[in-house]
């Protein structure tokens, strides 16, 4: 076995996990903006496809018991309109979801939806 | 009076133990055994006819050298069967043979604490999809256990395939149905399943971490499947050489 062989069968794995680690494995973003969201209507879709996986109730995956996103108001603990700065501009930042940094986060176009709802004053419906 | 038969008993059975070779031997062999034979001839062991017919002519002996334990088994050396070159091939051999043993050395050490390693990543990640996907408290304490156990699995056994693959062959082996051939298609399956492993589960740890709910169960079922079946293989490769 030639070192040309052996390179190649040490390095084949790298070669091929090369394209996984650049796909994308979130869902996609918003096909259009709505110019007037509501919580119901349009955020409560955005945060259940990237948020309410560990963010519901209870909280799961080691996030943080002390609020959930899959609510409007205040339930058990408080919901996502008491957390509303905070969880904005997480996403808005990329640091939530946890994937946002591989470019698995929320698009361009959920991001615009939730500052068109937070310039609209956060409606719930 | 009880001494003196003591004594009598003992000096029997000493010279009953003397004396019992001699006659198992004289009873194992037979009259013929006493007349003259010839060496070498396969019919050695058969009753030659009485001494007053003619005698039997000896069979050619098949070879000049007494027959006795100094010969070669393998043949003659190839170094001595011809020149420096041969030699020298026979020292590379040699060489190549130990570097193989050491390095398959390392080998076997590394594949023992994959071996562990999977072992505790299985059991971890198998209390990980409970808690996770199995009605758990779904906190995910058993997480970072989990991915860093994998981590250093994967590691392991990069390293252990790594080192098996460097090891080098200084004599061609035939393809035969061995421990060997066990081993290596223990070892081939073992890295398939492994493949596997990273593949989902990197595929379900990003889509974890996406929030993407979509199908992530079903693809932790299957890498927890794989996950056994994997150690499986690696338990099969491991106890291919205990027999």
């Amino acid at each position: 076995m030639s070192k040309m062989d052996t390179a190649f069968r040490v390095f084949l794995p790298v070669i091929l996990a090369w394209p996984l680690a650049t796909c994308s494995f979130g869902k996609p973003d918003l096909a259009t903006v709505p110019a007037h969201p509501t919580f119901e209507a349009d955020v409560r879709p955005l945060l259940e496809d990237h948020c309410v996986l560990c963010h519901g109730y209870p909280a799961k995956r080691g996030a943080p018991t002390s609020f959930r996103l899959d609510v409007y108001a205040a339930d058990v603990v408080p919901g996502a309109y008491d957390e509303r700065a905070r969880f904005i501009r997480s996403i808005q930042s990329d640091k939530m979801p946890p994937s946002a940094a591989w470019g698995d986060g929320v698009g361009p176009n959920g991001k615009t939806m939730l500052q068109n709802w937070a310039t609209d004053g956060y409606p719930e419906q | 009076m009880a001494q003196i038969s003591q004594r009598l008993l003992l000096a029997t059975i000493f010279v009953a133990v003397l004396v019992a070779p001699g006659v198992t031997r004289a009873q194992a062999s037979s009259p013929a055994d006493t007349a003259p034979q010839t060496v070498g001839t396969p019919t050695s062991s058969v009753p030659l006819p009485p001494p007053s017919g003619p005698l039997p002519i000896p069979a050619p002996a098949l070879s000049d050298k007494p027959a006795g334990l100094d010969f070669e088994f393998f043949g003659p050396d190839d170094a001595s069967r011809s020149g420096p070159d041969s030699a020298a091939k026979v020292a590379n051999a040699s060489e190549l043979s130990q570097k193989r043993r050491h390095r398959l050395g390392i080998h076997q050490f590394l594949g023992l604490t994959t071996w562990a390693f999977m072992g505790a990543s299985c059991i971890v990640g198998q209390l990980n999809y409970n808690d996770l996907y199995g009605g758990g408290s779904g906190r995910g304490n058993y997480q970072l256990p989990h991915r860093l156990l994998v981590y250093s699995t994967a590691g392991l056994f990069t390293a252990t395939g790594i080192y098996s693959l460097l090891a080098p062959q200084p004599y061609k082996k035939p393809l035969k149905f061995d421990s060997g051939l066990v081993h290596r298609i223990a070892a081939i399956g073992a890295t398939a399943g492994m493949v596997a492993e990273v593949v989902l589960g990197f595929i379900t740890a990003r889509t974890a971490d996406s929030g993407n709910s979509s199908g992530i169960k079903q693809m932790a079922t299957i890498h927890d499947a794989v996950g056994w079946t994997t150690f499986g293989f690696m338990t099969a490769a491991g106890t291919a050489w205990l027999f």
